[in-house]
């Protein structure tokens, strides 16, 4: 069956889990299709976007994220909590993204040492936007994005681009990652303060504004 | 209002303000809450953090393709559905190992020791038969042989005739004239 993105459906930029969430959730957990379905339009994009920026390729995102929500579905009617579905998902993600890098490297490990070439290795398969500007602009903001995360720890990493590009709360990326929401903070903290010592990106972010 | 807490947030207030507000001391709390530079500053910080999770959103494709969800199984029929299906199998597994097993002790294994205690009794049949044989040649014991006279018993009478002719054969036999 195929799952149109239809506008209709999708909430809003950021869908948390909502009372109309909540009633999908619910009815999906007692093993409703058309409920499931309801609630695969409306986290389609978050979720597409939440491995994209974690794997920066779009095919392996898109196919990731089939994964993921087909895990969801699989799994669905075993969640108890339905006010925590969303970060019931996003636990689902991190941890087939997590998976993804794993195999990524292994393969890549026994690639290199058979001197073989990879055919795609480059995961940053960068999109052609029709507007050269844009084209630009964004592999500008990717590059100094990119060397922010470089000088962040894994989880640091994580859970930053949970709080600032996935825009989950404390206590949800406390739930997907399985720590404490006082772990969270500590990351977060020190992911802010490494952030804010990268004056490229704050350049761009800054100008952004104005 | 007015606060007696004069000092500025400083930029790791500023950042633990931006985690966790509440986290904040009171009176750090109470600052913010009336100063207003410190205020635009939060806000300053706040609309950046925005403004970089819409840039990426931006910078981000979209998705192409649509999510396909496998069709559901539709329930089976009884014992061959679901749970029980893996249970039938596990049985039949298990049954054909059961055969696989007697198979062998009944049909492989067993006709192989069969046939050793088979070997066995015609052994011990043969030895038995001999026994009986010596005791037809010779019925008396060992020690009463010597007295009987059987001792010679064992000795060939084709050898004994050749050694000691009979006497008696050749005075009766008639002449060849």
């Amino acid at each position: 069956m195929q799952l149109n993105r239809g506008k209709a459906h999708v909430a809003d930029e950021n869908p948390g889990t909502d009372s109309r969430n909540t009633v999908f959730v619910r009815r999906a957990v007692k093993g409703d299709r058309a409920a499931f379905d309801q609630l695969v339009s409306i986290f389609h994009e978050p979720i597409f976007r939440m491995v994209y920026v974690r794997t920066r390729s779009r095919v392996d995102a898109e196919d990731l994220t089939q994964d993921i929500f087909i895990q969801a579905f699989k799994s669905i009617g075993r969640l108890r909590e339905v006010d925590r579905f969303r970060s019931w998902l996003y636990s689902i993600a991190a941890n087939r993204v997590r998976d993804f890098h794993r195999k990524k490297r292994l393969r890549s490990f026994f690639m290199i040492s058979s001197g073989e070439e990879i055919p795609g290795a480059d995961s940053n398969d960068a999109y052609d936007d029709p507007e050269p500007l844009k084209n630009v602009m964004r592999k500008d903001f990717w590059g100094h994005l990119g060397g922010v995360f470089g000088k962040l720890s894994r989880l640091e990493k994580e859970v930053f681009t949970m709080r600032f590009i996935d825009q989950l709360t404390l206590r949800e990326i406390a739930e997907s990652l399985g720590k404490g929401e006082s772990t969270v903070k500590t990351h977060l903290y020190r992911a802010l303060k490494k952030f804010r010592k990268e004056k490229g990106i704050l350049k761009l972010v800054g100008g952004e504004i104005q | 209002m007015k606060t007696n807490f004069k000092k500025h947030l400083h930029e790791d207030q500023l950042i633990q303000a931006m985690v966790d507000v509440s986290a904040l001391p009171s009176e750090v709390l109470e600052h913010l809450a009336t100063c207003p530079g410190c205020k635009e500053k939060k806000r300053a910080f706040e609309q950046e953090m925005e403004t970089l999770g819409s840039m990426a959103h931006g910078f981000m494709p979209s998705p192409r393709r649509r999510v396909r969800i496998p069709e559901t199984k539709k329930p089976g029929f009884g014992w061959f559905s679901g749970y029980h299906s893996w249970r039938m199998a596990s049985a039949a597994c298990a049954l054909l190992v059961v055969l696989f097993l007697g198979w062998n002790v009944f049909f492989k294994i067993l006709p192989e020791r069969r046939l050793a205690g088979l070997e066995e009794e015609i052994q011990r049949d043969g030895q038995f038969m001999a026994e009986i044989n010596d005791l037809v040649e010779n019925p008396l014991p060992a020690a009463d042989r010597a007295i009987s006279g059987e001792d010679y018993a064992r000795v060939d009478d084709n050898l004994l005739d050749f050694i000691i002719p009979q006497v008696e054969e050749s005075e009766n036999s008639p002449s060849p004239a």
